[in-house]
This record gives structure tokens, sequence and C-alpha cells, in this order.
């Protein structure tokens, strides 16, 4: 009777426990990583000669979450075969504004709850062959999967979101024409 | 930059990067070579002292359980501790039931306004561990423990640089500073002073060993011996 009292005592604290956690777990919530390549600023050219040009375009990202959270990565990878087109090569980084760094190296950084940054995605462009223009004339839209892997309060996670590059900009930047909407 | 604190000279020492196939002494005797003198100490920061020992360990490595999962809900968002991997490597090192015991008694003291206690009861690890983001690159995307045996790597690199003393050191930029291990016959709470300011500077500096010159007299013949 004792032992039944006990195991039945100890029970409903473990349960009432672990509802406890549970409802903690939902009110303090977690970090949510929200990064608005649709909000892209316009490319600017960083650096051109008749190979090779490297453009850069800025997008914000914000932590909408509850919580602060990590970024412990962060890369690009440009999705553009070299079976479906060798004409150029196309290599992406990518970096936070406030902390530009020349290498492909992401720093792990705490963004607190309600941060909003920008970051920057620079494209280099390498003509395999001939002149840098003659090599964009046939180039087609292409997607650019940005990586990351996040942490905050539970496991980490890896995600990715797509940005599309337009070849137009491509091609009027490598012609020496300013992006248009940098116009503006 | 040298630092100047209470009539002291401070000299941080730039190094290469340390990885965990250095041996920490004798990266410190490669950068001060000429540098140190009989009456000063050396000081090495505690995280720089721990990846030479290989004590660094990425989030992918390590199996998270149940109770690091609910229990790092509890600590507060700034410490190493409110990860869920953080957490757990500290449980792997102090041991599960010490670790949850001491967060019982924690919560129970904090209800009457003691705090601290959890991580006094929680282990040595509870207080040294640097969660993700904790550390300089390319160590930032690791857990790095708190070294092992200070009070030793301190005795060794005191005996190879025949100075008055050395330490290992946490220092941080939010004014708390922690003798971890230290070998020589001088105050602690005196050199724990003078490191207030955080001479060892941020990561990009890449200064993790301090040379207090000519502290001897200024430190005094007090405190521990090793």
């Amino acid at each position: 009777m004792t032992a039944l009292y006990f195991i039945t005592i100890i029970t409903w604290l473990v349960i009432c426990g672990a509802v406890i956690v549970r409802l903690l777990m939902k009110w303090q919530g977690e970090a949510v990583f929200v990064f608005s390549v649709a909000e892209r600023g316009p490319w600017r050219l960083q650096a051109k000669d008749e190979r090779e040009m490297i453009i850069a375009a800025a997008f914000p990202f914000s932590n909408q979450g509850r919580q602060d959270g990590t970024l412990i990565d962060v890369f690009p990878r440009v999705q553009l075969p070299e079976e479906q087109y060798d004409l150029a090569r196309i290599r992406a980084r990518l970096y936070w504004q406030e902390k530009s760094r020349t290498d492909d190296y992401w720093e792990c950084f705490i963004f607190p709850k309600g941060f909003r940054g920008w970051l920057v995605l620079e494209i280099t462009v390498t003509a395999r062959d001939g002149t840098l223009s003659a090599a964009c004339r046939q180039l087609p839209d292409f997607p650019v999967d940005i990586y990351y892997q996040a942490v905050s309060r539970t496991d980490y996670y890896i995600n990715k979101v797509r940005m599309i590059i337009g070849a137009g900009d491509i091609r009027q930047l490598a012609a020496g024409v300013a992006d248009r909407s940098e116009k503006q | 930059m040298n630092q100047i604190k209470d009539g002291i000279e401070i000299v941080p020492v730039k190094t290469r990067i340390v990885t965990p196939d250095d041996d920490i002494v004798e990266i410190v005797a490669e950068y001060t070579d000429g540098l140190v003198g009989p009456d000063d100490v050396v000081a090495v920061a505690e995280s720089v002292v721990a990846i030479s020992q290989g004590r660094v360990i990425r989030p992918e490595e390590i199996k998270v359980g149940m109770i690091a999962r609910l229990l790092c809900r509890l600590v507060p968002q700034k410490g190493s501790m409110s990860s869920v991997y953080g957490f757990q490597t500290v449980m792997n090192c102090e041991g599960t039931l010490r670790v949850v015991a001491a967060m019982l008694v924690g919560m129970v003291t904090k209800l009457f306004g003691v705090s601290g206690v959890f991580y006094r009861l929680a282990g040595e690890q509870s207080r040294l561990i640097d969660d993700i983001t904790g550390t300089m690159p390319p160590f930032d995307k690791h857990i790095v423990l708190g070294p092992d045996r200070p009070d030793d790597v301190a005795a060794a690199i005191r005996q190879r640089m025949s100075c008055f003393g050395a330490a290992v050191t946490d220092v941080n930029d939010l004014k708390k500073s922690l003798i971890v291990g230290s070998s020589g016959d001088f105050d602690r709470e005196k050199l724990r002073r003078l490191f207030i300011d955080n001479p060892f500077g941020n990561d990009s500096q890449k200064t993790p060993v301090c040379i207090v010159k000519n502290c001897a007299q200024y430190l005094g013949a007090r405190g521990k011996m090793n």
C-alpha cells in the first residue's frame, strides 16, 4: 500500500515536471532565421577585367524567433553545372556585411532575437575562353542555394534558401552597363 | 599594445594559430623568446591551453539526450550551458547525476535568493566550458572544454621560462577574470585583478599569451605554491 502510494506520487511528479518543461519550451520558443532573398538590393560591380568580373548584392536576414540564435555556418552554392554551361566559370561566396572578410570562412555569431542585418552575396564570373562579354552572351538565369547551419535551444539544423540570378543583370554588367536598379 | 595596470606593464604576445597538435609550453617558449625576465609572470588563455590539449568537440559529434534537451531550457540564454550541446557536454564530463542534482539544488536555492549554486555544484566544466562562438575561429564552431591540469601546465611554463610565475587564465570583455591554474609564490587575487580589462584582447588580435612584467614585488610572496 505504502509502496504503491509512493510510486503513484513519483509518477505524478514526473508527469507534472514533464508537462511544465514542455510548456516552458513552448513559451520560450526558438530562434527563427529568415533570409529575405526576394529583397535583394542591386548588383554592384566590385572588379572587372577582360576575362573576369566580381559583382555583389546585399539582402536582409533576421532572427524573427523568441530566442537568440547562432549561425554556425552559411555558404552559397552555384547551381549551374558545367555540362549545361561551360563558357564561364561562376563561383559565389557570402559574408555578413558588418563583418566583411576576404576569405570564404563564416565566423559563428549569436544573433539576438529581433536582430536584422544584411548578408552580401558575391559572384565571380570568369570566362573559360575568350572575353567575358562573349562568355556571358548565352548565359541562362541560374539559382544559387544559400545553406545555413543554425542552432538555438534545440538541436542544430541545416536549411537552405534559393536566390535566382538573372542572366540579364550579369550580361549588362559584363558588357559594362550598370545594373538598371543601381542607377535608380 | 602594452597595458599599464596598477603601475604594472602587461605585454600581449601574438602567436600563430594554436591547434590540438601543439604543445602549449613550446608555443609560449617560441613566441616569448627573449621577452620574459625572472620577475615576470607569463599568463596563457585557458581556451588556448584546452585547444592544445585537444579538449574541443564539434556539436555534430555530440549525442544529445532528453535530460540535456529539457534542462538546458532552465539556463539563461547567455550561458554556455543554454544550448543542448553545452549542457550535454558538461553532463558527459561531470556526470549526469551530479549536474541534475546541482540543477535541482540550484533551483531551490534560487527561490531563496541565492544564485550561482548550480555552477558551484555542477563541477568545474560548468564554469569553464565555452559553447559554440565562445572561442576564436576556427574553434568558434566547436565546444571548448576547460583545460586539463591547469596547475601542471602553469608549472611547466614557469619552469621552461625560468620566470617568477605562470598562470592559466579565463578572461573576458565583461570585466570577469579567473585564475584557472597557477604556479609560483604570488597573490592570485592580485594577478586576477590585473586581468580585469582583458589584456588578451579580442580573437582577431591573436594574443593568447600575456607577460606581466616585473611584477614579483607587486604580487608579493603569498598564495599557492606549486
